[in-house]
């Protein structure tokens, strides 16, 4: 199986009906505006389990701790794991580095948060082409992101 | 020669590094290199309209976003002549406060708590403080709604308006806040109790100089004012601010450096704390009265605390200032009395003074000004890693044990480096 078939794979056999997503990133910056966009195109389907960050991660992750009916949370982004542009990895919460903040509550933390809960926190992140100030979601990143909302979209009928 | 090098400070906003060189056993050079590119907002909005700037200037920060706002809306008003009432200055403080709840919530919960209690990160820490991490959340969470209420979006709001408010909130929605305080104000109190009793070390005291604004109320400790208190006892008019910060280029860092008569001086909690902490009441001044000392005057590992007690202060605060908005009217937006001239105005950012100095010809922006808390602090950041690093090498420490040190001094500040226009390298020769 490819990189990406196996993390779509993975995707799809981890998320159900008790999964919350969390769309992360930055509009402005190119292929970093993937996972704000996933939670555009997704939200109106479900508001109560589709999120972005937009709507402030601390106080939807805080909300998301309360629930009794999420049990797993995953986050979508973009990620530089050294693959190819376009390429898709499904990490586990021991994955992410307690990355360099910039004022903000590290991801790292709020995974771990979410875990002491007894929930679940994966990460989904597409490889960037470009993460360039004033671009566009490039052609290569749009289409996985197009193959993780298809996946997701399974997920949130039932 | 030796150099060690952090190339980027974790856990502090926007890109720096710290380059510390070594020769021998003695530290040779220190240097905080801000490595942010210049932000040139200064000249973008040249010949701009003043309502323009009032919404460009903010986005320096987008944590202190509401701060540069105000501090902004001050210079523009006094150079247009425009006086607001009592209502508007209350909401505008209330919005400052609400700044600096969800900024000393996220600093002193989330990122200087991993430092002060030995982890070697955020996630370790989850462990066995978690309920600190959710206490800083919520807080946190609670100060980005004061921000919405008043300036209509958590982060970059344009409700405030030169003149006033384009919408002031209802009764309902300022009473909203004020409910949510009773809980939150024992998850700060337990944060304090469970930083206060933390020893810091001697080996980084030494004295240095402290600048805050002088609130309008001098009986009261507040974040805004118009003129500059200072650690010698003298006191500036706002507009004398140049006197204090003396800027010159130094050529290792893309931000402007401060010295106060030749020498380095700290903004922030910690400078608001020693000069204005007497004037403290209810709780914050029981915290003040119990845990500071003649070492918060020499040792910037204290502005961690400082920080906690601000944040108690403001959730203090938060309920009073409803109070007294809530039984008035609201007023009609000012208009500007004439449309040039010259004003400067500054707010206590929560990571210190913030300076907007205007010049206003023919309606437009002709001259812009703006002097940023960690731009103040570098020199004294400096002053203080070369003793860190001075002690740790005495020790015979490892570069890796220098380094996080260094880290922990510089972060302890706060400091914002994308505001200030970034952080730690150990070069032995």
């Amino acid at each position: 199986m490819s990189r990406i078939g196996d993390a779509l794979h993975r995707l799809e056999e981890t998320a159900n009906r008790k999964t919350a997503f969390i769309g992360l990133g930055n509009r402005d910056r190119g292929d970093d505006a993937v996972g704000l966009r996933f939670a555009e195109d997704l939200r109106r389907l479900n508001p109560n389990r589709i999120f972005s960050e937009e709507q402030g991660l601390e106080e939807v992750v805080l909300d998301i701790l309360m629930r009794k009916d999420v049990h797993s949370v995953i986050f979508v982004d973009t990620c530089d794991f050294g693959a190819e542009p376009g390429e898709i990895a499904f990490l586990q919460s021991d994955d992410i580095g307690d990355e360099i903040s910039t004022h903000k509550v590290p991801l790292a933390m709020l995974m771990a948060l979410i875990q002491k809960e007894g929930k679940k926190a994966y990460f989904v992140g597409i490889q960037p082409e470009s993460l360039d100030f004033g671009k566009d979601i490039s052609e290569i990143a749009s289409a996985s992101l197009k193959r993780i909302e298809e996946a997701v979209e399974k997920k949130l009928r039932l | 020669m030796k150099e060690i090098k952090i190339e980027h400070l974790a856990r502090v906003e926007g890109h720096g590094a710290i380059t510390v060189e070594i020769e021998g056993k003695k530290v040779k050079d220190v240097r905080l290199e801000v490595l942010e590119g210049p932000r040139l907002f200064e000249t973008i909005t040249l010949g701009k309209l003043p309502s323009e700037n009032l919404s460009i200037v903010p986005r320096i920060c987008a944590i202190c976003t509401l701060s540069h706002k105000y501090a902004s809306l001050r210079g523009l008003e006094k150079c247009l002549d425009i006086k607001v009432p009592e209502k508007t200055r209350l909401l505008r403080s209330l919005m400052l406060h609400g700044e600096a709840v969800e900024s000393h919530a996220l600093h002193v919960c989330l990122l200087a708590l991993p430092d002060l209690l030995g982890y070697p990160n955020a996630v370790a820490m989850t462990d066995k403080y978690a309920e600190y991490v959710v206490r800083g959340l919520t807080m946190k969470k609670f100060g980005n709604q004061v921000m919405e209420t008043v300036s209509a979006r958590a982060t970059h709001g344009e409700n405030p308006i030169i003149g006033g408010f384009g919408r002031f909130p209802t009764n309902d929605e300022l009473y909203a806040l004020k409910d949510q305080v009773a809980a939150l104000i024992p998850m700060a109190c337990s944060v304090i109790d469970l930083v206060g009793p933390m020893k810091f070390p001697s080996w980084l005291d030494e004295e240095t100089q402290f600048a805050c604004l002088n609130p309008v109320n001098k009986k009261e400790y507040g974040l805004v004012g118009d003129s500059i208190l200072i650690s010698d006892g003298e006191e500036l008019d706002i507009e004398d601010y140049k006197k204090l910060t003396n800027e010159r280029v130094v050529p290792h860092s893309y931000a402007k450096r401060s010295r106060y008569k030749d020498k380095p001086y700290t903004v922030g909690s910690i400078a608001r704390i020693n000069l204005l902490g007497d004037r403290l009441k209810g709780k914050a001044k029981g915290y003040y009265d119990r845990y500071t000392s003649v070492r918060w005057k020499r040792n910037p590992l204290f502005n961690n605390m400082a920080q906690a007690i601000e944040l108690l202060y403001a959730l203090e605060k938060i309920p009073v200032l409803v109070d007294k908005l809530v039984d008035m009217k609201d007023p009609a937006v000012v208009k500007p009395g004439r449309d040039a001239g010259k004003g400067t105005g500054g707010v206590e950012a929560p990571r210190g003074t913030l300076f907007h100095s205007y010049e206003i010809k023919g309606g437009r922006m002709s001259k812009v000004d703006i002097i940023t808390p960690t731009a103040q602090n570098l020199e004294d950041i400096e002053r203080y890693i070369r003793i860190a690093a001075q002690y740790m090498l005495d020790k015979g420490e490892k570069d890796e044990a220098i380094k996080k040190q260094l880290e922990i001094v510089a972060r302890a500040y706060d400091p914002c480096v994308s505001c200030s226009a970034h952080l730690v390298s150990v070069v032995r020769k």
